[in-house]
Protein backbone atom coordinates (compact mmCIF):
# COMPACT_ATOMS: atom_id res chain seq x y z
CA UNK A 1 0.00 0.00 0.00
CA UNK A 2 3.05 2.27 0.57
CA UNK A 3 3.84 2.32 -2.99
CA UNK A 4 0.72 4.18 -4.13
CA UNK A 5 -0.01 7.66 -4.82
CA UNK A 6 -2.53 9.92 -3.27
CA UNK A 7 -5.33 9.67 -5.33
CA UNK A 8 -4.99 5.52 -4.52
CA UNK A 9 -4.84 6.11 -1.23
CA UNK A 10 -8.19 8.14 -1.09
CA UNK A 11 -9.97 5.78 -3.21
CA UNK A 12 -8.95 2.70 -1.28
CA UNK A 13 -9.62 4.61 2.43
CA UNK A 14 -12.89 5.11 0.93
CA UNK A 15 -13.77 1.78 0.25
CA UNK A 16 -12.26 0.83 3.73
CA UNK A 17 -9.43 -1.55 2.12
CA UNK A 18 -6.88 -1.01 4.69
CA UNK A 19 -7.74 1.59 8.22
CA UNK A 20 -5.50 5.00 8.39
CA UNK A 21 -3.89 3.42 11.06
CA UNK A 22 -2.40 0.55 9.22
CA UNK A 23 -1.54 3.00 6.25
CA UNK A 24 0.20 5.02 8.80
CA UNK A 25 2.31 2.06 10.19
CA UNK A 26 3.08 0.73 6.65
CA UNK A 27 5.01 4.11 6.62
CA UNK A 28 6.62 4.43 9.73
CA UNK A 29 8.13 0.41 8.63
CA UNK A 30 9.81 1.76 6.03
CA UNK A 31 11.11 5.03 7.22
CA UNK A 32 12.53 2.75 10.24
CA UNK A 33 14.03 -0.04 7.63
CA UNK A 34 15.40 2.90 5.60
CA UNK A 35 18.97 3.86 5.51
CA UNK A 36 18.56 6.46 2.86
CA UNK A 37 19.11 9.23 5.82
CA UNK A 38 16.32 10.78 4.80
CA UNK A 39 15.08 12.02 8.44
CA UNK A 40 15.82 14.06 10.94
CA UNK A 41 13.20 13.31 13.25
CA UNK A 42 10.41 10.69 12.71
CA UNK A 43 6.54 11.68 14.53
CA UNK A 44 5.63 8.51 15.31
CA UNK A 45 3.71 8.46 18.57
CA UNK A 46 1.66 12.06 17.14
CA UNK A 47 0.78 10.31 13.58
CA UNK A 48 -0.46 6.99 15.49
CA UNK A 49 -2.77 9.36 17.35
CA UNK A 50 -4.11 11.53 14.74
CA UNK A 51 -4.66 8.36 12.31
CA UNK A 52 -6.88 6.35 15.16
CA UNK A 53 -8.84 9.92 15.37
CA UNK A 54 -8.54 9.87 11.56
CA UNK A 55 -10.30 6.05 11.69
CA UNK A 56 -12.69 7.44 13.75
CA UNK A 57 -13.84 10.58 11.94
CA UNK A 58 -13.58 8.69 8.55
CA UNK A 59 -16.43 5.71 10.09
CA UNK A 60 -18.80 7.94 11.44
CA UNK A 61 -19.12 11.06 8.44
CA UNK A 62 -20.39 8.48 5.59
CA UNK A 63 -20.26 11.63 2.93
CA UNK A 64 -17.57 13.62 4.43
CA UNK A 65 -14.25 13.75 2.62
CA UNK A 66 -11.27 10.77 3.26
CA UNK A 67 -8.73 12.28 5.52
CA UNK A 68 -5.61 10.51 6.81
CA UNK A 69 -3.00 10.62 4.14
CA UNK A 70 0.07 10.79 5.61
CA UNK A 71 3.14 12.97 4.62
CA UNK A 72 6.77 14.45 5.94
CA UNK A 73 7.92 17.75 6.38
CA UNK A 74 11.44 19.59 5.20
CA UNK A 75 12.84 20.53 8.24
CA UNK A 76 12.56 23.99 7.27
CA UNK A 77 8.67 24.40 8.20
CA UNK A 78 7.76 25.35 11.79
CA UNK A 79 5.62 23.03 13.53
CA UNK A 80 4.77 23.59 17.15
CA UNK A 81 6.37 21.46 19.66
CA UNK A 82 8.19 19.36 17.04
CA UNK A 83 11.82 20.15 16.69
CA UNK A 84 12.86 22.22 13.45
CA UNK A 85 16.38 22.18 12.83
CA UNK A 86 17.00 23.59 9.27
CA UNK A 87 19.88 20.15 9.41
CA UNK A 88 22.01 23.04 11.45
CA UNK A 89 23.96 23.10 14.70
CA UNK A 90 22.58 26.60 15.56
CA UNK A 91 19.00 25.09 15.83
CA UNK A 92 19.39 21.20 16.55
CA UNK A 93 17.49 21.95 19.68
CA UNK A 94 14.80 24.40 18.22
CA UNK A 95 11.26 23.73 19.21
CA UNK A 96 9.25 26.53 17.26
CA UNK A 97 5.94 27.40 19.34
CA UNK A 98 3.79 27.69 16.70
CA UNK A 99 2.92 26.15 13.29
CA UNK A 100 3.41 27.52 9.84
CA UNK A 101 0.44 27.99 7.67
CA UNK A 102 1.58 25.20 5.48
CA UNK A 103 1.35 22.85 8.16
CA UNK A 104 -1.71 24.30 9.80
CA UNK A 105 -3.67 23.90 6.77
CA UNK A 106 -2.49 20.33 5.78
CA UNK A 107 -3.13 19.64 9.53
CA UNK A 108 -6.67 21.35 8.96
CA UNK A 109 -7.40 18.94 5.75
CA UNK A 110 -6.74 15.64 7.51
CA UNK A 111 -3.16 15.17 7.12
CA UNK A 112 -0.73 13.19 8.58
CA UNK A 113 2.88 14.35 9.55
CA UNK A 114 4.98 11.07 9.88
CA UNK A 115 8.16 13.09 10.24
CA UNK A 116 11.00 15.79 9.39
CA UNK A 117 13.12 15.55 6.22
CA UNK A 118 16.93 16.04 6.22
CA UNK A 119 18.50 18.86 3.68
CA UNK A 120 21.17 21.29 3.23
CA UNK A 121 22.27 23.33 5.69
CA UNK A 122 19.70 26.36 5.51
CA UNK A 123 19.01 25.44 2.11
CA UNK A 124 22.80 26.25 1.05
CA UNK A 125 23.58 23.10 -1.62
CA UNK A 126 22.72 21.67 -4.46
CA UNK A 127 23.65 18.08 -3.20
CA UNK A 128 22.08 17.11 0.45
CA UNK A 129 25.43 16.49 1.56
CA UNK A 130 25.95 19.63 3.59
CA UNK A 131 23.52 18.42 7.10
CA UNK A 132 24.91 18.19 10.44
CA UNK A 133 22.66 14.53 9.97
CA UNK A 134 25.34 13.60 7.32
CA UNK A 135 24.58 12.93 3.64
CA UNK A 136 21.41 11.76 2.31
CA UNK A 137 21.31 8.59 -0.37
CA UNK A 138 19.72 8.79 -3.74
CA UNK A 139 17.46 5.73 -3.25
CA UNK A 140 17.67 5.01 -7.38
CA UNK A 141 21.33 4.74 -7.30
CA UNK A 142 23.33 4.77 -4.14
CA UNK A 143 26.21 6.41 -5.28
CA UNK A 144 24.71 9.44 -6.47
CA UNK A 145 23.63 12.36 -4.83
CA UNK A 146 19.77 13.37 -4.77
CA UNK A 147 20.28 16.59 -5.11
CA UNK A 148 19.41 19.87 -2.91
CA UNK A 149 18.22 20.89 -0.47
CA UNK A 150 15.08 18.81 0.07
CA UNK A 151 17.51 16.32 -0.71
CA UNK A 152 15.16 13.85 2.46
CA UNK A 153 11.84 14.82 0.84
CA UNK A 154 13.05 14.29 -2.48
CA UNK A 155 14.65 10.25 -1.46
CA UNK A 156 11.57 10.02 0.78
CA UNK A 157 8.82 10.15 -2.16
CA UNK A 158 11.10 8.45 -4.51
CA UNK A 159 11.84 5.53 -1.99
CA UNK A 160 7.90 5.28 -0.92
CA UNK A 161 8.28 6.61 2.26
CA UNK A 162 5.66 9.15 2.11
CA UNK A 163 3.42 10.10 -0.60
CA UNK A 164 4.17 13.26 -0.72
CA UNK A 165 6.57 16.10 1.18
CA UNK A 166 7.01 19.42 1.20
CA UNK A 167 9.92 21.72 0.11
CA UNK A 168 11.21 25.47 0.06
CA UNK A 169 12.88 26.48 -3.32
CA UNK A 170 15.12 29.37 -3.19
CA UNK A 171 17.16 29.07 -6.86
CA UNK A 172 15.59 24.75 -7.75
CA UNK A 173 16.15 23.01 -4.64
CA UNK A 174 12.33 21.39 -4.99
CA UNK A 175 12.52 20.81 -8.97
CA UNK A 176 16.55 19.93 -8.84
CA UNK A 177 16.10 17.08 -6.31
CA UNK A 178 12.60 16.18 -7.93
CA UNK A 179 14.80 15.68 -11.31
CA UNK A 180 17.60 13.92 -9.46
CA UNK A 181 15.30 11.27 -7.86
CA UNK A 182 12.59 10.78 -10.94
CA UNK A 183 9.50 12.07 -8.98
CA UNK A 184 7.65 15.25 -9.69
CA UNK A 185 8.68 19.00 -8.26
CA UNK A 186 6.03 22.06 -8.77
CA UNK A 187 7.66 25.44 -7.45
CA UNK A 188 4.17 27.46 -7.70
CA UNK A 189 4.02 31.48 -8.35
CA UNK A 190 5.28 33.62 -5.42
CA UNK A 191 3.07 34.16 -3.12
CA UNK A 192 0.75 31.16 -4.40
CA UNK A 193 1.53 29.10 -0.55
CA UNK A 194 2.44 31.44 2.46
CA UNK A 195 5.72 31.64 3.50
CA UNK A 196 5.15 31.80 7.39
CA UNK A 197 6.76 29.98 9.50
CA UNK A 198 9.20 28.91 6.89
CA UNK A 199 12.61 29.84 8.12
CA UNK A 200 13.91 32.09 5.39
CA UNK A 201 17.51 32.38 3.50
CA UNK A 202 16.44 34.43 0.95
CA UNK A 203 13.03 36.22 1.25
CA UNK A 204 12.59 37.57 -2.28
CA UNK A 205 13.48 34.63 -3.84
CA UNK A 206 11.79 31.67 -0.60
CA UNK A 207 9.38 29.46 -2.51
CA UNK A 208 6.95 27.00 -0.69
CA UNK A 209 6.74 23.75 -3.18
CA UNK A 210 5.82 20.04 -3.14
CA UNK A 211 7.15 16.46 -4.42
CA UNK A 212 4.82 13.39 -5.43
CA UNK A 213 4.92 10.80 -7.53
CA UNK A 214 2.26 12.50 -9.97
CA UNK A 215 1.37 15.40 -11.26
CA UNK A 216 -2.23 14.81 -9.99
CA UNK A 217 -0.87 14.53 -6.99
CA UNK A 218 0.64 17.75 -6.76
CA UNK A 219 -2.36 19.30 -7.64
CA UNK A 220 -4.62 17.68 -5.22
CA UNK A 221 -1.81 18.65 -2.44
CA UNK A 222 -1.91 22.25 -3.93
CA UNK A 223 -5.73 22.91 -3.45
CA UNK A 224 -4.96 22.23 -0.14
CA UNK A 225 -2.10 24.36 0.60
CA UNK A 226 -2.92 27.78 -1.86
CA UNK A 227 -4.22 30.70 -0.90
CA UNK A 228 -3.94 34.22 1.08
CA UNK A 229 -2.59 34.05 4.13
CA UNK A 230 -2.99 37.71 6.90
CA UNK A 231 0.19 36.61 8.25
CA UNK A 232 2.41 36.63 4.49
CA UNK A 233 1.82 40.10 3.20
CA UNK A 234 3.13 38.34 -0.18
CA UNK A 235 0.52 35.72 -0.21
CA UNK A 236 -1.51 36.27 -3.32
CA UNK A 237 -5.89 36.14 -2.96
CA UNK A 238 -6.59 34.55 -5.85
CA UNK A 239 -7.60 30.47 -4.96
CA UNK A 240 -8.42 27.96 -8.32
CA UNK A 241 -9.25 24.35 -8.08
CA UNK A 242 -5.60 22.94 -10.10
CA UNK A 243 -7.82 20.32 -10.94
CA UNK A 244 -10.08 21.57 -13.17
CA UNK A 245 -7.88 21.74 -16.18
CA UNK A 246 -5.87 19.01 -15.71
CA UNK A 247 -7.26 16.72 -18.00
CA UNK A 248 -8.19 19.43 -21.02
CA UNK A 249 -6.65 18.53 -24.51
CA UNK A 250 -3.40 20.12 -25.49
CA UNK A 251 -4.79 21.58 -29.07
CA UNK A 252 -4.21 24.97 -28.95
CA UNK A 253 -1.72 24.90 -26.50
CA UNK A 254 1.74 27.18 -28.10
CA UNK A 255 5.53 25.75 -26.30
CA UNK A 256 8.49 27.65 -26.28
CA UNK A 257 12.33 25.95 -26.85
CA UNK A 258 14.29 28.57 -25.23
CA UNK A 259 17.31 28.47 -28.75
CA UNK A 260 20.09 29.59 -26.25
CA UNK A 261 19.71 26.42 -24.03
CA UNK A 262 19.32 24.18 -27.15
CA UNK A 263 22.61 25.45 -28.90
CA UNK A 264 24.35 25.15 -25.19
CA UNK A 265 26.53 21.54 -24.92
CA UNK A 266 24.72 19.80 -22.37
CA UNK A 267 25.12 16.09 -22.11
CA UNK A 268 24.03 13.62 -24.64
CA UNK A 269 21.11 11.64 -23.05
CA UNK A 270 19.47 14.70 -21.80
CA UNK A 271 19.30 16.41 -25.20
CA UNK A 272 18.11 13.24 -26.94
CA UNK A 273 15.69 13.18 -23.87
CA UNK A 274 14.45 17.16 -24.51
CA UNK A 275 13.84 16.17 -28.39
CA UNK A 276 12.03 13.02 -27.29
CA UNK A 277 9.87 14.75 -25.26
CA UNK A 278 9.05 17.74 -27.82
CA UNK A 279 8.54 15.02 -30.41
CA UNK A 280 5.70 13.21 -27.60
CA UNK A 281 4.13 16.82 -27.10
CA UNK A 282 3.40 17.67 -30.95
CA UNK A 283 1.73 14.38 -30.96
CA UNK A 284 -0.28 15.72 -28.54
CA UNK A 285 -1.17 18.26 -30.54
CA UNK A 286 1.27 20.83 -28.83
CA UNK A 287 2.64 23.52 -31.06
CA UNK A 288 6.66 24.20 -30.28
CA UNK A 289 8.56 27.56 -31.79
CA UNK A 290 11.39 28.42 -30.28
CA UNK A 291 11.93 31.74 -28.03
CA UNK A 292 14.63 33.78 -27.43
CA UNK A 293 15.71 34.33 -23.65
CA UNK A 294 18.16 37.16 -22.62
CA UNK A 295 20.94 36.89 -20.89
CA UNK A 296 20.83 33.06 -19.83
CA UNK A 297 24.20 33.14 -19.10
CA UNK A 298 23.72 35.24 -16.42
CA UNK A 299 20.91 33.54 -14.43
CA UNK A 300 23.22 32.03 -12.04
CA UNK A 301 25.44 35.36 -10.98
CA UNK A 302 22.33 37.27 -10.71
CA UNK A 303 20.87 34.18 -8.41
CA UNK A 304 23.69 34.31 -6.36
CA UNK A 305 24.12 38.12 -5.97
CA UNK A 306 20.70 38.47 -4.58
CA UNK A 307 20.60 35.34 -2.25
CA UNK A 308 23.73 35.68 -0.84
CA UNK A 309 22.96 39.64 0.05
CA UNK A 310 19.86 38.44 1.23
CA UNK A 311 20.88 35.10 3.41
CA UNK A 312 23.35 37.82 4.74
CA UNK A 313 20.40 39.84 6.46
CA UNK A 314 18.13 36.89 6.94
CA UNK A 315 20.95 34.92 9.32
CA UNK A 316 21.89 38.13 11.23
CA UNK A 317 19.29 36.92 13.50
CA UNK A 318 21.07 33.81 14.24
CA UNK A 319 22.38 35.92 17.72
CA UNK A 320 21.81 32.88 20.38
CA UNK A 321 19.88 35.53 22.12
CA UNK A 322 16.58 35.68 19.79
CA UNK A 323 17.46 32.85 17.85
CA UNK A 324 20.29 29.97 18.01
CA UNK A 325 21.89 27.59 20.53
CA UNK A 326 22.35 29.76 23.97
CA UNK A 327 25.36 29.96 25.80
CA UNK A 328 24.75 31.07 29.81
CA UNK A 329 25.49 34.71 30.58
CA UNK A 330 25.99 35.58 26.35
CA UNK A 331 26.78 39.01 26.78
CA UNK A 332 30.11 40.49 24.17
CA UNK A 333 30.26 40.80 21.09
CA UNK A 334 33.44 37.96 21.47
CA UNK A 335 30.96 35.21 22.43
CA UNK A 336 28.42 36.34 19.71
CA UNK A 337 31.27 36.09 17.79
CA UNK A 338 32.28 32.46 18.90
CA UNK A 339 28.59 31.00 18.76
CA UNK A 340 28.25 31.68 15.08
CA UNK A 341 31.46 30.63 13.90
CA UNK A 342 30.99 27.30 16.24
CA UNK A 343 27.59 26.76 14.93
CA UNK A 344 27.57 27.72 10.92
CA UNK A 345 28.50 25.37 8.70
CA UNK A 346 31.08 26.26 6.07
CA UNK A 347 29.02 26.55 3.13
CA UNK A 348 26.65 29.05 5.40
CA UNK A 349 29.81 31.00 6.35
CA UNK A 350 31.02 31.66 2.54
CA UNK A 351 27.35 32.78 1.57
CA UNK A 352 27.66 35.21 4.18
CA UNK A 353 30.80 36.33 3.94
CA UNK A 354 30.38 36.99 -0.17
CA UNK A 355 26.75 38.77 1.14
CA UNK A 356 28.59 41.20 2.62
CA UNK A 357 31.09 41.44 -0.32
CA UNK A 358 28.58 42.78 -2.34
CA UNK A 359 26.72 44.51 0.43
CA UNK A 360 29.70 46.57 1.87
CA UNK A 361 30.27 47.29 -2.13
CA UNK A 362 33.92 45.70 -1.83
CA UNK A 363 35.87 46.81 -4.54
CA UNK A 364 32.93 49.83 -5.95
CA UNK A 365 31.76 47.20 -8.31
CA UNK A 366 27.75 47.69 -7.26
CA UNK A 367 27.38 44.03 -8.69
CA UNK A 368 24.03 43.87 -6.53
CA UNK A 369 22.61 46.84 -7.54
CA UNK A 370 23.29 45.77 -11.02
CA UNK A 371 22.11 41.77 -9.85
CA UNK A 372 18.08 44.15 -9.13
CA UNK A 373 17.86 45.78 -12.45
CA UNK A 374 18.97 42.17 -14.48
CA UNK A 375 16.06 40.82 -12.53
CA UNK A 376 14.00 43.17 -13.52
CA UNK A 377 14.81 43.08 -17.17
CA UNK A 378 15.20 39.14 -17.13
CA UNK A 379 11.26 39.10 -15.70
CA UNK A 380 10.22 41.55 -18.36
CA UNK A 381 11.73 39.44 -20.94
CA UNK A 382 9.74 35.99 -19.42
CA UNK A 383 6.78 38.32 -19.31
CA UNK A 384 6.81 39.51 -22.78
CA UNK A 385 8.12 35.71 -24.04
CA UNK A 386 5.07 34.66 -22.37
CA UNK A 387 2.32 36.51 -24.11
CA UNK A 388 3.41 34.25 -27.37
CA UNK A 389 3.79 31.08 -25.90
CA UNK A 390 1.97 29.38 -23.16
CA UNK A 391 4.73 27.41 -21.49
CA UNK A 392 8.24 27.37 -21.94
CA UNK A 393 10.13 23.61 -21.81
CA UNK A 394 13.79 22.38 -21.19
CA UNK A 395 15.83 20.15 -18.83
CA UNK A 396 15.57 20.86 -15.55
CA UNK A 397 19.38 20.65 -14.90
CA UNK A 398 22.38 20.03 -17.42
CA UNK A 399 23.40 17.16 -15.86
CA UNK A 400 22.18 13.82 -14.59
CA UNK A 401 22.52 12.99 -10.62
CA UNK A 402 26.52 13.99 -9.85
CA UNK A 403 28.45 11.46 -7.67
CA UNK A 404 28.38 11.26 -4.05
CA UNK A 405 31.44 13.55 -2.64
CA UNK A 406 31.15 15.54 -5.45
CA UNK A 407 31.79 19.53 -3.61
CA UNK A 408 33.28 21.63 -6.22
CA UNK A 409 31.97 24.89 -6.23
CA UNK A 410 31.38 24.62 -9.96
CA UNK A 411 29.09 21.88 -9.86
CA UNK A 412 27.48 23.78 -6.97
CA UNK A 413 26.72 27.11 -9.50
CA UNK A 414 26.28 24.13 -12.93
CA UNK A 415 23.06 23.11 -10.78
CA UNK A 416 21.02 26.01 -10.58
CA UNK A 417 21.74 27.32 -13.72
CA UNK A 418 18.25 26.11 -15.44
CA UNK A 419 16.05 26.71 -12.51
CA UNK A 420 16.59 29.46 -10.42
CA UNK A 421 15.09 31.91 -13.75
CA UNK A 422 11.67 30.60 -11.83
CA UNK A 423 12.64 31.64 -8.67
CA UNK A 424 13.97 35.40 -9.80
CA UNK A 425 11.09 35.61 -12.20
CA UNK A 426 8.47 34.36 -9.05
CA UNK A 427 6.70 32.11 -11.72
CA UNK A 428 5.69 28.50 -11.50
CA UNK A 429 7.40 25.50 -12.53
CA UNK A 430 7.30 22.24 -12.74
CA UNK A 431 9.38 19.21 -13.54
CA UNK A 432 8.53 15.48 -14.41
CA UNK A 433 10.75 12.48 -15.19
CA UNK A 434 10.52 11.43 -18.94
CA UNK A 435 12.89 9.00 -19.53
CA UNK A 436 16.11 6.71 -17.91
CA UNK A 437 19.26 6.76 -19.14
CA UNK A 438 21.68 4.23 -19.49
CA UNK A 439 22.63 3.55 -16.08
CA UNK A 440 19.26 4.05 -14.68
CA UNK A 441 19.43 7.35 -13.98
CA UNK A 442 16.16 9.73 -14.44
CA UNK A 443 15.89 12.26 -17.09
CA UNK A 444 13.79 15.46 -16.16
CA UNK A 445 11.99 18.14 -18.27
CA UNK A 446 11.10 21.79 -16.43
CA UNK A 447 7.45 23.56 -17.53
CA UNK A 448 7.25 26.80 -16.96
CA UNK A 449 4.61 29.30 -17.28
CA UNK A 450 3.52 33.16 -16.58
CA UNK A 451 2.59 34.07 -12.83
CA UNK A 452 -0.46 32.30 -11.71
CA UNK A 453 -0.63 30.02 -14.56
CA UNK A 454 0.09 26.81 -12.63
CA UNK A 455 -3.27 25.26 -14.24
CA UNK A 456 -1.64 25.27 -17.57
CA UNK A 457 2.14 23.74 -17.01
CA UNK A 458 -0.33 21.05 -14.42
CA UNK A 459 -2.16 20.06 -17.73
CA UNK A 460 0.21 19.99 -19.92
CA UNK A 461 2.67 17.84 -17.50
CA UNK A 462 -0.41 15.68 -16.67
CA UNK A 463 -1.14 14.72 -20.43
CA UNK A 464 3.08 14.41 -20.49
CA UNK A 465 3.34 12.19 -18.14
CA UNK A 466 0.43 9.82 -18.42
CA UNK A 467 2.22 9.43 -22.02
CA UNK A 468 5.45 8.90 -20.71
CA UNK A 469 4.41 6.33 -18.39
CA UNK B 1 40.69 38.71 -6.59
CA UNK B 2 39.74 38.67 -2.84
CA UNK B 3 43.23 38.60 -0.87
CA UNK B 4 43.47 37.28 2.73
CA UNK B 5 43.85 40.39 4.36
CA UNK B 6 40.66 41.33 2.41
CA UNK B 7 38.91 37.67 3.84
CA UNK B 8 40.00 39.21 7.29
CA UNK B 9 38.12 42.10 7.08
CA UNK B 10 34.83 40.79 5.63
CA UNK B 11 35.13 38.09 8.22
CA UNK B 12 34.96 40.29 10.59
CA UNK B 13 31.87 42.49 9.47
CA UNK B 14 30.26 39.42 9.36
CA UNK B 15 31.21 38.23 13.10
CA UNK B 16 32.46 34.97 12.00
CA UNK B 17 35.85 33.08 11.94
CA UNK B 18 36.98 30.35 9.82
CA UNK B 19 39.60 27.77 10.61
CA UNK B 20 43.00 28.66 9.59
CA UNK B 21 43.05 25.01 7.54
CA UNK B 22 40.12 25.78 5.47
CA UNK B 23 41.07 29.76 4.88
CA UNK B 24 42.51 28.89 1.26
CA UNK B 25 39.53 26.88 0.13
CA UNK B 26 37.22 29.44 1.54
CA UNK B 27 39.24 31.97 -0.43
CA UNK B 28 39.23 29.97 -3.97
CA UNK B 29 35.64 29.48 -3.77
CA UNK B 30 34.52 32.78 -2.64
CA UNK B 31 36.99 34.31 -4.98
CA UNK B 32 35.30 31.91 -7.71
CA UNK B 33 31.69 32.99 -7.27
CA UNK B 34 33.23 37.03 -7.52
CA UNK B 35 34.44 35.85 -10.91
CA UNK B 36 31.33 34.68 -11.89
CA UNK B 37 29.58 37.28 -10.29
CA UNK B 38 31.80 40.08 -11.74
CA UNK B 39 29.95 39.47 -15.36
CA UNK B 40 26.95 40.65 -14.61
CA UNK B 41 26.47 43.98 -16.91
CA UNK B 42 23.60 45.97 -17.17
CA UNK B 43 25.30 48.00 -20.52
CA UNK B 44 22.45 46.87 -22.79
CA UNK B 45 19.31 46.99 -21.17
CA UNK B 46 17.19 49.95 -21.26
CA UNK B 47 16.55 52.13 -18.64
CA UNK B 48 12.56 52.10 -18.80
CA UNK B 49 12.60 48.67 -17.84
CA UNK B 50 15.12 48.80 -15.23
CA UNK B 51 13.70 51.77 -12.95
CA UNK B 52 10.45 50.11 -12.99
CA UNK B 53 9.18 49.82 -9.13
CA UNK B 54 5.91 47.61 -8.15
CA UNK B 55 4.12 49.51 -6.09
CA UNK B 56 3.65 48.27 -2.19
CA UNK B 57 1.10 49.35 -0.50
CA UNK B 58 2.24 51.49 2.59
CA UNK B 59 -1.07 50.86 4.96
CA UNK B 60 -0.33 47.33 3.88
CA UNK B 61 2.98 47.07 5.57
CA UNK B 62 2.12 48.95 8.75
CA UNK B 63 -0.36 46.96 9.76
CA UNK B 64 1.29 44.33 8.58
CA UNK B 65 4.20 44.95 10.94
CA UNK B 66 2.04 46.38 13.60
CA UNK B 67 0.36 43.12 14.15
CA UNK B 68 3.10 40.67 13.05
CA UNK B 69 6.34 39.03 15.90
CA UNK B 70 9.71 39.55 14.87
CA UNK B 71 9.77 36.20 12.78
CA UNK B 72 8.66 37.72 9.52
CA UNK B 73 12.25 39.41 9.72
CA UNK B 74 14.19 39.22 6.70
CA UNK B 75 12.44 41.87 4.06
CA UNK B 76 10.39 43.50 5.89
CA UNK B 77 12.69 44.36 8.82
CA UNK B 78 14.80 46.29 6.22
CA UNK B 79 11.14 48.09 5.27
CA UNK B 80 11.08 49.14 8.67
CA UNK B 81 15.00 50.16 9.29
CA UNK B 82 14.19 52.52 6.53
CA UNK B 83 11.42 53.95 8.26
CA UNK B 84 8.73 53.53 5.89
Amino acid sequence: MYKKTIKQLILDLSKKRYSVVELVQAYLTQIKKSKLNAFTTITEKSALTEAQKADATNKTNKYAKIIGIPFAHKDVFCTKNIRTTCATKMLKNFVPQYDSTIHKKLKKNGFILLGKTNMDEFCMGSNGEHSIFGSVLNPLNHSRTPGGSSSGSAASVAANLVPFATGSDTGGSVRQPASFCGIVGLKPTYGRISRYGLVQYASSLDHCGILAKTVEDCGIVLNVIAGYDENDLTSIKDKSNFLSTLTQPLRGTVIGIPRELFEETIEKEIFSAWVATIEKLRFLGVKIVFVKLCKTNLYTAVYRAIATVECLSNLARYDSIQYGNNIASMQTHKQYNDIRTKYFGLEVKKRIILGNYLALNYNNNNIYNNAKKLRIYITENYKKTFKDVHAILHPTTPTTAFLLGNKSELTQIKADKYTCAANLTGMPAITIPVQLTKQNIPVSMQLMSNVYQEKVILNIAHLLQAMVN
Amino acid sequence: MLLEKDLHKLLFFSNLQIDLKKQKKLLREINLNIKLLKKIDVENISSTNIFKRTRINLKDIKSHTKTHNKNSIGYYYILNKQNV
